[in-house]
């Protein structure tokens, strides 16, 4: 069922189960999860089907520190969320991101990957992934031409990647809609979350759109599935009752802000032509690729962060990095400039045997970097968020001594040489230009953790005495891994789901 | 031997390692000295930069009789004397003695080889 909340009379007061509010990635994996169950689900979208400029305007916020993209285009406020642009690439994460790893402050999830195993595999199957396989043996069986470069694997092995940019929107829309438990209200606007008079629970959420109209939203249980940065902005910003905000009694809540650190950062020049498939591959479906990754034994006795690096083409002349490209608050403009950027590239005639390295990395859990609210208010209302990006020491650190390990590699087997970028030439520099990007990845800001001291949410993503509130997607990683964040943040939202669906059978 | 004698001998021994290195990358058909494998993607303008750089940041090897000898080449014929590189090159590696140049990462042993060739280009 859908419902365009503007249509409905002023001050509604609707009741359901289970109240979802988000409906990007997880959101809608988790209302698919759902589907045709006993619950009565509510899944609250803050915008329409299509993009509307007075509801993307409701994400402007500020922006400190290191140079970040604008908060209006850094994400999709609309049905189907991010996955409106993004760019489809999934791997799972390793077994050594879950643990606590002594060189990594504040490192350690509450879970393992094994934990996340069975919901990995339905997270696959929810973006049309190929099986739930990524291991380079199984994929060199099944594919012609998936020669890796012949590097020693205790130090770079290759992580395989699955690529399918599915398009939740026009994928899920109709099964959303037409699912009798589902009842999905566009253009609500969560502006606040009311507690019971113990704050131990939500006892209902409220919605305004700009006519003015609000509605009230009751359930028994409440998943924020909005995002990183909008999750955190609603828990801060409902903060009427409890005056440093929802579920922020340790002053947690907005902390840990992670990215990944996406960044051309080298020329990787081979002796010989490398003719392989394996990291260039875009020709099927599902596509397939890999990336080199540091071994965990590596970053164990290097101690350094998880990274991968891929291979791309050469470009002619100076690249330009995405930081610079997408600066208009408008997501479709920024989209449009790095698309006309990416089409009208010129590549050195250099076929397989000179490529550009683009790592990949986790950023170290920071409590510093972090999104707050400001005075400034959205036309809702709402608090703005605003977000201060702060990298560390072992960010520059790790992402330099990859680049040596990876030219140690090469010359001594002889494969070829690298050319690092210019700002990793001063080994006594920590700083990142501020062309450094991102990989509009918003990870951490109501971490997981077992002591409420340190996370804002438990291994179930339950924020910390609050009942009934749960928190969906990657704002809940205590750490951000190497890969993409989006396979994970499904898997990690369908187990909610689970523990939702149990919560539910045995106690009410 | 007279001491002397043994003295001018030495002298000869050296000057005519020091004329044979010159002589050796001055003849372009004798490439044994250029680096190897490097010079299959540096072109010789790109192998003389790197050199000068090099004794830019290592000033106290400015002499082609210092690069010979901490190459080690003297007396090896043209074969040998290429896997003998080869394989300090990748012992570099092994061991961390590598230098960025103009943002490459070499080892020290083709560095002083791009080296001795910008000193023996520029006689």
């Amino acid at each position: 069922m859908h419902v365009d909340t503007r249509q409905l009379e002023n001050n509604s007061i609707i009741e359901g189960d289970i109240c979802i509010v988000g409906a990007g990635a997880a959101g809608i994996s988790m209302a698919l999860d759902l589907k045709d169950s006993k619950q009565k689900v509510i899944l609250l979208e803050g915008g329409g089907f299509h993009h509307d400029d007075q509801i993307q305007a409701l994400y402007n916020g500020k922006t400190t520190g290191q140079k970040y993209y604008p908060l209006q285009s850094s994400r999709l406020h609309l049905f189907g969320g991010t996955t409106g642009h993004w760019g489809g690439f999934c791997s799972p994460f390793d077994e050594i991101d879950f643990l606590k790893r002594d060189w990594v402050p504040y490192s350690g999830w509450p879970i393992t990957k094994a934990d996340l195993r069975p919901y990995y595999i339905q997270a696959n199957k929810i973006i049309h992934l190929g099986p739930f396989e990524y291991d380079l043996e199984y994929w060199q069986n099944k594919l012609p031409n998936f020669i890796p470069l012949p590097l020693d694997d205790k130090v770079f092995w290759n992580k395989i990647w699955q690529i399918n940019p599915l398009r939740f929107a026009t994928t899920y829309q109709q099964s959303i809609i037409s699912a009798d438990n589902l009842h999905l209200y566009t253009y609500a606007n969560v502006v606040d979350l009311i507690q019971n008079e113990d704050l131990t629970n939500i006892s209902r959420l409220i919605t305004r759109d700009h006519s003015g109209k609000t509605h009230t939203f009751k359930a028994k249980i409440f998943v924020l599935a909005c995002g990183a940065i909008q999750n955190a902005r609603l828990l801060l910003a409902s903060n009427s009752q409890s005056p440093t905000g929802i579920g922020n009694g340790q002053d947690l809540v907005g902390r840990f802000f992670m990215e990944h650190l996406e960044i051309n950062s080298a020329e990787l020049w081979l002796f010989k032509s490398l003719s392989t498939d394996l990291y260039l591959n875009r020709t099927r479906s599902p596509k397939i690729q890999a990336e080199l990754a540091v071994a965990p034994q590596i970053q164990t006795k290097e101690k350094i962060l998880n990274g991968t690096f891929s291979l791309r083409p050469l470009e002619s002349g100076s690249s330009i990095q995405r930081m610079e490209l997408w600066q208009d608050p408008d997501p479709r403009e920024s989209q449009t400039k790095l698309s006309q950027y990416l089409k009208n590239r010129k590549f050195r005639e250099t076929p397989r045997s000179a490529f550009q390295l683009q790592i990949r990395i986790e950023q170290t859990p920071n409590p510093n970097s972090r999104v707050t609210i400001g005075p400034d208010k959205d036309a809702l209302g709402v608090p703005q968020a605003n977000l201060h990006w702060q990298l560390s020491d072992l960010d520059k650190y790790s992402v330099r001594r990859m680049h040596e390990l990876l030219a140690q590699q090469l010359g001594i087997n002889d494969l070829g040489r690298l050319k690092f970028a210019d700002f990793l030439l001063d080994p006594m520099d920590s700083t990142f230009p501020s062309t450094t990007n991102g990989g509009w990845h918003h990870m951490g800001t109501t971490r997981m953790s077992d002591d409420p001291k340190t996370g804002v949410v438990d291994a179930n993503c339950q924020v910390h005495g609050i009942d009934n509130l749960f928190i969906a997607g990657s704002g809940c990683f205590t750490t951000a891994a190497a890969p993409n964040p989006t396979l994970t943040l499904i898997a990690l939202s369908l187990r909610l789901s689970q523990f939702i669906k149990t919560l539910l059978k045995f106690k009410l | 031997m007279k001491r002397r004698n043994f003295i001018a001998l030495f002298a000869t021994s050296v000057v005519g390692v020091y004329l044979l290195a010159i002589q050796c990358f001055k003849n372009r058909s004798f490439k044994y000295n250029l680096p190897s494998p490097l010079d299959t993607i540096f072109d010789s303008a790109t192998i003389h930069m790197m050199g000068l750089e090099y004794l830019r940041l290592f000033p106290q090897e400015n002499r082609p009789k210092i690069l010979v000898d901490l190459l080690q080449t003297s007396g090896f014929d043209e074969k040998k004397t290429t896997l003998f590189l080869q394989k300090n090159v990748r012992n570099d590696f092994r061991n961390n003695q590598t230098v960025l140049l103009k943002g490459w990462l070499l080892s020290m042993t083709e560095a002083r080889q791009c080296a001795l060739f910008a000193l023996i280009q520029a006689k």
